[in-house]
């Protein structure tokens, strides 16, 4: 890892030079610091053996929440190229904080609006979200919809709901009476299959399965209207829950639309797995909405709700829902304020004993944040 | 002395009327000479990228804000919060450069000038030899 961060660093202090020499070599990116509020408790009780525990959780931080460069080249009128990569979280590797990421890293042939191809480590279109869920300067949140924030990947695995990458993909807009917007794309499996320590035989980082993950989004767009579908089709690692390889089919809607100084978006996924057993699911559903208006063209606010139900998750099953509520001022083009109130909430829900709680016991959890950012882009 | 005033007047009003008309003009390497008003939402969309030809299109816009660049949004249907998401999306995830912004009209008809394939809007009265005038929109 730190051999990686530092080879990346490396490139990143010859990249000036490269610049200069070929002056299209375009390095732009942006950053986002957050002030957090966090107020959390679980509590986790069974009255019949007088079991009781709260686990509260309080605390205020500021933090480097992301930082992206992106450098672009156009190689002729048909090539380009594209890397993205990601530091979240106060990133040192010193104190191991946060995360170093090479999040992109594509060739892209554009032959016309209706034919362009990427090839290489890519965001792929599955809904609306998933190809900008991490360019916050596009986004009005702070904490994005649950299954693209990054901060509660320790909660789940959001890779389960939206495929995170893919490594080839063609799209574009077929002309009709409205634009329809299509994409197909194929990638690796479960990000589980993808060993992180390298053996004598194999490397790191590549799927040790030979099934690929393959999907496609088709969509309408017109004006400020978009909507499509989108679906996935590959194999979950369930090796913890003894199932081993299940396929797994992701279902994904999505609905967008701006009108006047309103604008809206919202999700669904459904993820089906064929377990192979009666009686166990591991399904999940995600659904999240927001309603936003422009008050002026610097001042926006919007409100947004979001649920997800996880079966392969006792805590989860019945869902977790949220709500928030956000606002930001556009300071200037590349500088933007944001604010945002989130709370979160499982209610009442029974966990199966386990070996550290032998008993039943009622579990509930509720989360509430409020969070100040400042997003540059450069 | 009445025809003299009559020819002021129509020449005044000939200047308001070129004066609130947006010219939309482009570098004389472009390879069209007119465009409809269609195109030229496609083009500020994002939505065309490319000339006939296949060259790629470089969009210039005004900086501050103006009655013209309002009339502009107008004619794309776009409020300038829309079309910023749209231009921040598109160049955020590597699809296409946002227009480049001039401080005004003069900067712009250099820029567009001086730059092949460059597209560019201002007002109709503004216009010289040095650009191709695709469009001219009351």
């Amino acid at each position: 890892m730190s051999k990686i961060a530092c080879a990346l660093f490396l490139s990143l202090l010859v990249l000036p030079g490269l610049a200069s020499a070929q002056s299209d070599l375009e390095l732009f990116g942006f950053f986002q610091i957050n002030l957090a509020e966090v107020h959390s408790k679980v509590s986790m009780a069974n009255s019949a053996v007088g079991f009781r525990r709260d686990l509260r959780d309080n605390r205020n931080s500021f933090n480097v929440q992301q930082l992206n460069l992106f450098m672009h080249k156009q190689l002729n009128n048909d090539f380009s190229a594209w890397i993205n990569l990601e530091i979240k979280n106060n990133y040192s590797s010193e104190h191991f904080w946060g995360a170093f990421n090479l999040q992109e890293a594509w060739a892209r042939y554009y032959r016309n609006t209706s034919f362009i191809v990427k090839a290489g480590l890519l965001l792929p279109a599955f809904n609306n979200l998933n190809e900008v869920k991490n360019r916050m300067p596009y986004l009005p949140y702070i904490i994005r919809p649950v299954v693209y924030e990054s901060s509660f990947s320790e909660l789940f695995d959001q890779d389960d709901f939206a495929p995170s990458r893919a490594y080839f993909q063609l799209y574009g807009l077929l002309p009709a009476a409205v634009d329809v917007e299509y994409a197909l794309f194929v990638g690796n499996s479960d990000e589980d299959f993808l060993i992180s320590a390298a053996t004598e035989t194999i490397q790191s980082g590549i799927d040790t399965t030979g099934h690929f993950l393959l999907g496609g989004r088709l969509g309408v767009k017109s004006g400020g209207f978009k909507a499509g579908v989108s679906s996935t089709y590959d194999k979950d690692e369930q090796s913890a829950l003894g199932l081993g390889q299940v396929p797994r089919f992701r279902l994904g809607g999505d609905l967008s639309f701006s009108w006047r100084r309103w604008f809206f978006e919202s999700e669904i996924i459904r993820v089906f797995h064929d377990e192979g057993r009666p009686n166990v699911s591991i399904d999940k559903l995600f659904y999240y909405g927001t309603l936003g208006y422009d008050f002026s063209d610097r001042l926006f606010g919007y409100v947004s709700y979001n649920f997800l139900e996880d079966d392969s998750q006792p805590a989860l099953d019945d869902g977790i829902r949220g709500v928030s509520v956000g606002g930001g001022y556009r300071f200037l083009e590349a500088l933007v304020f944001k604010m945002q109130y989130v709370y979160f909430k499982i209610a009442k829900t029974t966990l199966p004993p386990t070996e550290t709680t032998p008993v039943p016991v009622d579990f509930r959890f509720y989360y509430h944040t409020i969070n100040a950012a400042i997003s540059v882009s450069f | 002395m009445t025809l003299l005033s009559f020819i002021l007047v129509i020449g005044l009003f000939s200047e308001t009327e070129e004066q609130t008309k947006i010219a939309v003009i482009a570098n004389k390497s472009t390879p069209v000479q007119a465009i409809t008003v269609k195109e030229i939402r496609d083009i500020y969309t994002l939505k065309t990228q490319r000339w006939p030809n296949g060259e790629i299109i470089v969009l210039f816009n005004l900086k501050s804000k103006s009655a013209l660049k309002e009339k502009f949004y107008e004619v794309l249907g776009q409020t300038a919060t829309q079309l910023q998401r749209i231009w921040i999306r598109f160049e955020l995830t590597g699809e296409a450069k946002a227009p480049t912004a001039c401080k005004d009209e003069d900067e712009l008809l250099q820029k567009v000038a001086a730059t092949p394939n460059a597209i560019g809007y201002i007002s109709a009265n503004k216009v010289t030899d040095a650009v191709t005038v695709l469009a001219k929109i009351d």
